[in-house]
């Protein structure tokens, strides 16, 4: 071990309340899930400052998920090829193989459902796919009491993609929407990589449904894996005014539109590159819905 | 931390700081660990190893997680009928990975060959149930919606290995010295003779 590094201490817990008591007593030690996040970090090792370690794999009601008729919860814990397992039989191939892009496998039976969600400065696609489906998470606070609530996946993070409950609560369930007879659609796609190229990469998520030859209830969620993560009800309602079929003219204004707000948005953090690939995905998506509603 | 594991069949009892990534551990244990992981965590495939079966990269594998686990480096693996497989596979098809991504992609094919086992292994023997509790749902093999179609190809007959799944499982590697189909031909061949054998055997 290098001269002036200590070993860090590593906390096993066994429940939920002895790793929030853990962590209530010990401030500055961190939650430990998968730990692909954690360890890809530059500096991660050897660091003088390391922090205490939380590890929660031996809280068992965190590898747990449960299937209910309108809802998939999964612990914190699931790993995301665990989480794709169930979801072969229960999700819609697009949110499936907006899933499976994640990576690899090597990297899906690491990566767990809750740590790719409380990653603190840099989000993974999972993180933009369930705030598209309005799932919720549940954390509980890093209180005495250990109170628990359940937020939108959404209200996780601020404009730039910055995890707001950081040291404050540990996310415990995440509940997906999964009710078939709605008749949503989803779209997802993720181009390059946001784990090996950041600075390009961009993550794009759409949940919307056809109602009376228009786009109705659009979710439309953007990140770009280091400096934003974007969604906005005013550009949803834009969405919402398009009515089928959409003219080149609408969608280029949309296009626009996205542009200035993600330029407003991110100010000088993002990649110029970023911001017009998400530009071009929004055309690219909606010119996908106007002719597969042509096509009928 | 003390930790105890097995590295290519040798038991080990170590002192390490509990935070120290897999990859130095090895680097500084094994002399022979020729793996050359120059990505810093970045992710670049080279320092693929085995923990209990299953591919994981070193680099993101902490001391603590690794007590009482089975490691095999690319070094131990070499060593095994498996790996003749594959580098058989490697000489019938007349290409094979550079040698900077040779280990790492070796040892990809060979996670590859498990789980397409697995896969057809769960397909035969049924639905495998889990000791889940109440309110729990059946805890199955890992797999994905490519596997499912490889399995259902395998079965059905026509068995080949699908594109998608070798591109994706290989993403984790950058080097690009070796073209999909190739590799498509490589683990077939591989899982062929794979199965030869085992058919021989039983």
């Amino acid at each position: 071990m290098p001269e002036g590094l200590r070993s860090p201490t590593v906390f096993t817990p066994k429940t939920v309340s002895e790793a929030v008591a853990n962590k209530y007593r010990n401030l500055s030690a961190i939650f430990w899930a998968g730990g692909t996040y954690i360890m890809s970090r530059p500096n991660f090792y050897p660091n003088p400052n390391q922090r205490d370690i939380i590890s929660l794999a031996g809280i068992q009601d965190l590898s747990r998920i449960y299937h209910a008729d309108r809802y998939l919860e999964a612990g914190a814990m699931v790993t995301i090829q665990q989480l794709l397992t169930m979801g072969s039989f229960i999700f819609s191939k697009e949110l499936n193989n907006a899933i499976s892009s994640i990576g690899s496998s090597v990297i899906r039976n690491q990566a767990t459902v809750g740590g790719s969600l409380c990653t603190g400065d840099m989000r993974f696609s999972m993180s933009c796919i369930l705030a598209t489906l309005n799932a919720q998470v549940e954390l509980r606070m890093v209180t005495k009491s250990a109170s628990a609530k359940w937020v939108p996946v959404s209200k996780l993070y601020d404009r730039k993609g910055n995890f707001l409950f950081a040291d404050s609560a540990l996310l415990t369930r995440v509940r997906i929407p999964t009710d078939t007879s709605s008749q949503f659609q989803f779209i997802s796609r993720t181009l390059d990589s946001p784990m090996l190229n950041p600075s390009e990469s961009v993550i794009f998520g759409l949940q919307y449904t056809i109602n009376q030859g228009s786009i109705a209830s659009p979710n439309l969620c953007i990140a770009f894996p280091n400096s934003c993560f974007y969604m906005s009800q005013d550009f949803d309602n834009l969405l919402s005014t398009l009515s089928f079929p959409f003219t080149q003219d609408q969608t280029v204004r949309i296009s626009k539109r996205l542009v200035s707000d993600l330029t407003l948005s991110v100010r000088q953090n993002a990649n110029p590159l970023q911001i017009e690939r998400a530009a071009r995905l929004l055309e690219v998506v909606l010119n996908e819905i106007n002719t597969n509603y042509l096509a009928g | 931390m003390r930790l105890n594991c097995n590295i290519n069949g040798s038991q080990y009892s170590l002192v390490v700081s509990s935070d120290k990534p897999l990859s130095q551990i090895l680097r500084e244990q094994i002399i022979t660990f020729a793996e050359n992981s120059q990505c810093l965590g970045a992710s670049c495939g080279n320092c693929m190893v085995l923990i209990n079966g299953n591919a994981a990269l070193s680099c993101l594998v902490p001391a603590f997680k690794i007590n009482g686990a089975s490691i095999l480096t690319f070094e131990g693996f070499q060593k095994t009928r498996f790996c003749h497989d594959i580098e058989r596979a490697y000489a019938e098809v007349g290409n094979q990975p550079c040698p900077q991504c040779y280990p790492s992609k070796t040892i990809i094919i060979e996670s590859i060959l498990n789980k397409v086992d697995k896969e057809n292994q769960n397909r035969f023997s049924g639905f495998r149930i889990g000791s889940g509790g109440h309110g729990e749902l059946p805890q199955v093999q890992q797999n994905d919606s490519a596997a499912n179609e490889q399995a259902a190809r395998s079965r059905s007959g026509t068995g080949t290995i699908s594109p998608e799944l070798i591109a994706r499982e290989m993403s984790m590697s950058n080097c690009q010295c070796i073209e999909v189909s190739d590799l498509e031909k490589i683990i077939n061949l591989a899982y062929r003779y794979r199965s030869r054998r085992r058919a021989r055997r039983s």
